[in-house]
């Protein structure tokens, strides 16, 4: 059932034609018309998309009470038992909608849009020359595209975060028969740098973070609360990786911003088209914080990063720390030796990077963010492109801890990609202020080899920030015309 | 591995023949799809997890922040009372001052590795009346730097900072300081009487504020 809402139409009783069974109903015409009047009534006291009556068309019931419309022009609509749209699709577009009547995600051809809780989006497109366009946010992405450079292969992903600019490489295998991407660092380090990171420091040292009374560090206070002491690198790296996650996704520049500290940790939020799919018939927002409707879940406040899961998360750390000293020393093996195959083992944890729209194990809708913490339940069987985790730390509005989720195996490797990435940085980081700031000076042994810089092709000179502006305009026409075409009264034409 | 060709005898029974051609073409398909499964095994474990050791643990550079902390406690406390007469000239006037019998004496230090704080209590007196009375601490990571500093010069930098620059002191017998110099422009001296002591307790804490992420910033 979805959620086990209550039905807001009945069947009458020849609108089967007799056929009424355990599987999916086609109705009648006339039992068509009259459920879809019932729904179209139900509708009206709803806001939003969900306040526009469904055009006439021919209706499916389903065992769960959920509706499918097969209207004219092709437009098909899915609709929860309480009446709300939960997808549409039609004339090369495909939506699905939220409980509350906000877009989650849009497909074209063209363009994906994926939106989050909290109005985080996240858009991909394929480019001709196979490149892929990616935005987080209104103000960070990257373009991807392949790259031979020393007789190596490379995925070069070329990100602008607000002002900053930079390249990240990857290599291609293929795992479970999906060809994946996996992070190449930038540097690798003496082993005994790896292994001052790894094992405990003679005593505990105090550090204060730099962004400590940053904006995005107010919005995730008491989600996310750095420690001011720390055991061992492997525990500085956790939270610096989250840290740097956080940041990351939080976008001050975005139209909502810091004021949208009070879900979602503030993260990078595009307001200008879910914002009027959201404002109801009455000129009133919806609520992003309302109760779940139909087959949504979401959490009702936060399940922060505790300090027993941030030391699971330095626990993971420095099983990534022995990963890449063994791929250092055998840079051939890298791709086995430090990627996502080393780490689908149950009760692994992984840090969400960006917004994941996901079903969970009894079928409802929820969403992660970044910063959410989620645990691998089982290794996916041979052959899987999915995997099963249960949500351990999420944030308010996102899907509620202890859910079992389903995600892809991309996403997992985007995941991980990110956690690597992280700590790419975060091992520069401790290499430059090991001695400083309450961090103990590593031993010489550890710092004496200069670390080795990855042989990195070329930077990319394309004007991404330039892509990545055109791309949001696309975006935003898309979930315009979307919307648009579904609720048309006249609707265009099949060509 | 090879696998058996089906074929049999010209005069085998047709019904034999066909039982025993069946069968192995069973067993050469089990065969085959045991080959198959292998390869299929051997690539998923090309690819599944491989067991890595962890990386080697840092040879340190000189002893442990334990038995570092250990050293400057078991020194400091084994200074006991240190007693001198102090002998002052003023500059400014000419004058000689009285001579005051002195007495420093640091109890219950207390070097702790895992706070990274030295802790003590002084009492210093003058002809046997107490002067100071208290618990000091000193926080390694706010150290900049140590100096081994003599009697005569340590009371000369003391004196000029509270604005008595004329004054000479010598102090009989003469005495040593390991003197912390601090963040916040402060100084703490930790008084011992042998200037080789000095030396090897102003080792250990450099040392120690080492590996507990102090000192100065600049590189050199």
């Amino acid at each position: 059932m979805a959620g086990g809402t209550h039905a807001v139409y009945s069947i009458p009783a020849p609108a089967t034609g007799g056929k009424f069974g355990a599987g999916p109903s086609t109705l009648t015409p006339a039992g068509s018309q009259s459920v879809l009047h019932q729904v179209n009534t139900a509708r009206g006291g709803l806001g939003g998309v969900n306040n526009k009556p469904i055009p006439p068309g021919q209706v499916v019931v389903h065992p769960n009470q959920s509706l499918t419309v097969n209207a004219s022009n092709g437009r098909n609509y899915n609709l929860r038992p309480n009446g709300t749209l939960a997808s549409y699709s039609g004339h090369g577009q495909a939506a699905t909608f939220r409980g509350d009547g906000r877009l989650a995600s849009v497909h074209t051809n063209n363009i994906d849009i994926a939106r989050g809780p909290h109005g985080q989006r996240t858009i991909v497109s394929e480019r001709p020359d196979h490149g892929r366009l990616v935005a987080m946010g209104s103000h960070r992405g990257y373009l991807e595209h392949p790259v031979s450079y020393h007789g190596h292969d490379y995925y070069q992903r070329t990100y602008v975060h607000g002002d900053q600019r930079f390249t990240h490489e990857y290599t291609r295998y293929n795992y479970h028969g999906m060809a994946l991407n996996q992070y190449v660092p930038h540097a690798t380090y003496a082993p005994a740098f790896y292994g001052w990171a790894y094992y405990p420091w003679d005593s505990p040292a105090a550090y204060m973070w730099g962004w400590a009374s940053s904006a995005f560090m107010a919005c995730n206070a008491g989600f996310f609360d750095p420690s001011n002491s720390y055991q061992s690198g492997a525990n500085w790296l956790a939270d610096y990786t989250l840290g740097q996650t956080l940041s990351d996704s939080f976008d001050a520049g975005s139209q909502l911003g810091a004021t949208a500290c009070s879900a979602g940790g503030g993260q990078a939020a595009d307001a200008s088209v879910a914002g009027v799919d959201a404002i109801d018939a009455k000129g009133q927002t919806a609520d992003a914080n309302s109760p779940s409707a139909g087959d949504d879940t979401s959490a009702p406040a936060d399940s922060p990063i505790t300090p027993d899961i941030k030391q699971m998360i330095a626990d993971e750390v420095k099983q990534q720390l022995a990963f890449e000293n063994a791929a250092a020393a055998q840079p051939d093996q890298a791709p086995a030796l430090d990627g996502l195959p080393q780490v689908m083992v149950p009760n692994h944890l992984f840090v969400v990077d960006q917004v994941q729209n996901v079903t969970t194990a009894d079928s409802q809708q929820c969403a992660l963010s970044a910063g959410d913490v989620i645990k691998l339940t089982a290794a996916p069987p041979d052959g899987s492109t999915n995997a099963d985790l249960t949500v351990v730390s999420t944030h308010k509005g996102d899907c509620p801890a202890g859910t079992t989720v389903t995600l892809p195996l991309d996403s997992l490797q985007e995941m991980h990609n990110n956690f690597r990435a992280q700590l790419d940085s975060g091992l520069q980081a401790l290499r430059e202020q090991q001695g400083k700031g309450g961090l103990p000076a590593a031993p010489f042994s550890a710092i004496s080899p200069p670390p080795v810089p990855a042989d990195e092709p070329p930077a990319d000179t394309e004007n991404v920030q330039a892509l990545l502006d055109s791309q949001q305009q696309q975006a935003d026409q898309a979930e315009s015309t979307v919307t648009q075409t579904a609720f048309a009264a006249t609707p265009p034409t099949l060509h | 591995m090879n696998i058996r060709p089906c074929s049999t005898p010209l005069n085998s029974a047709a019904a034999a023949t066909k039982n025993r051609i069946k069968e192995c073409v069973m067993k050469n398909n089990l065969h085959i799809a045991f080959v198959v499964c292998s390869a299929i095994l051997f690539c998923s474990l090309a690819i599944a997890q491989q067991p890595v050791p962890p990386p080697p643990q840092p040879a340190a550079d000189g002893p442990s922040l334990a038995v570092t902390m250990q050293f400057i406690q078991d020194k400091l406390n084994a200074q006991g009372a240190i007693h001198y007469a102090l002998y002052t000239h003023d500059n400014s006037n000419g004058e000689d001052w009285p001579v005051y019998q002195i007495s420093i004496h640091a109890t219950n230090v207390v070097a702790d590795p895992a706070t990274c704080r030295i802790s003590w209590h002084k009492v210093t007196s003058n002809g046997g009346k107490v002067g100071i009375d208290k618990d000091y601490s000193l926080n390694l990571r706010n150290v900049l730097t140590f100096e081994v500093r003599t009697s005569t010069y340590e009371a000369k930098v003391e004196d000029t900072a509270n604005g008595n620059p004329a004054l000479d002191k010598r102090q009989d017998p003469p005495y040593f300081t390991v003197t912390a110099k601090l963040r916040d422009n402060t100084e703490t001296p930790f008084f011992v009487t042998s200037e080789d002591t000095a030396n090897r307790v102003a080792k250990a804490m450099v040392h120690a504020v080492e590996l507990c992420g102090g000192g100065s910033k600049e590189p050199f």
